[in-house]
């Protein structure tokens, strides 16, 4: 994520915020590691993909 | 009330081995009932063992003095504040509040545009490494970020979402992007 700093509005607390393009490449690399811990745990049946259909 | 479950898996630390859990697009009252039975008295004897070996209370955890039940009830029937838990083993492991409505993106390229803002996210204190020394599930954080992003995608929001750190997290939020965290779970 995009770290803004501190934000003095808000205890000190540092800001962060994830744009589209990380977002996108996040989403699939999580695709991809679900995908192989389901092999691995091989329940294939019925499993119902975390984030809809691919 | 209509949950949706969603099959993810974790990692079983001890077994290295993921185990299948769900992911729930509420915090229901069996949530509220596991942060009170379980995540309360063990966050308590984590802290005791804390002070017992001498640590300083400002490495405590910063979220100890959360009280999900009320951040719940205070958000009771509010469209623009979804909640998302992690169930496990029968338990949850891990609880979020968002907001979709509240917040705007700050960064130049994006400033103005909704986002979905994470109000409050927290894992179970068995699976914290600074409250024991044998987590039991790994990758309830990145699942947890990965629901929020999706909340966003639905909502037409592109992706987007913005929270404010507490300090004991800011290396899991700024690797999030750079496959630390998320390298294995």
């Amino acid at each position: 994520m995009t770290d803004l700093g501190a934000d003095s509005d808000y205890q000190g607390l540092r800001y962060f915020e994830m744009m589209p393009e990380q977002t996108r490449a996040l989403v699939e690399k999580g695709k991809e590691r679900e995908r192989e811990r389901r092999d691995e745990d091989g329940n294939q049946q019925g499993v119902v993909h975390p984030y809809g259909a691919a | 009330m209509t949950v949706r479950v969603r099959q993810v898996h974790l990692l079983n630390v001890e077994r290295c081995q993921p185990e299948p859990a769900e992911l729930w697009d509420a915090v229901t009252e069996q949530q509220l009932t596991d942060w009170e039975n379980e995540w309360v008295p063990e966050l308590l004897k984590a802290i005791e063992r804390l002070e017992r070996e001498g640590i300083e209370s400002r490495h405590w955890p910063q979220s100890s003095h959360w009280n999900w039940r009320k951040k719940v009830e205070a958000l009771r029937g509010m469209l623009a504040s979804p909640g998302f838990s992690i169930v496990c083993d029968g338990l949850t492991q891990g609880m979020m509040i968002v907001d979709t409505v509240k917040k705007r993106c700050r960064i130049d390229n994006q400033k103005g545009k909704p986002l979905v803002y994470v109000e409050f996210v927290e894992n179970a204190p068995w699976n914290r490494r600074e409250l024991c020394d044998s987590p039991r599930y790994r990758g309830v954080g990145s699942i947890l970020m990965r629901a929020a992003i999706e909340l966003s995608v639905e909502s037409e929001f592109g992706g987007r979402i913005g929270l404010h750190s507490l300090s004991q997290a800011h290396d899991f939020y700024a690797y999030l992007w750079h496959d630390g965290p998320w390298r294995r779970f």
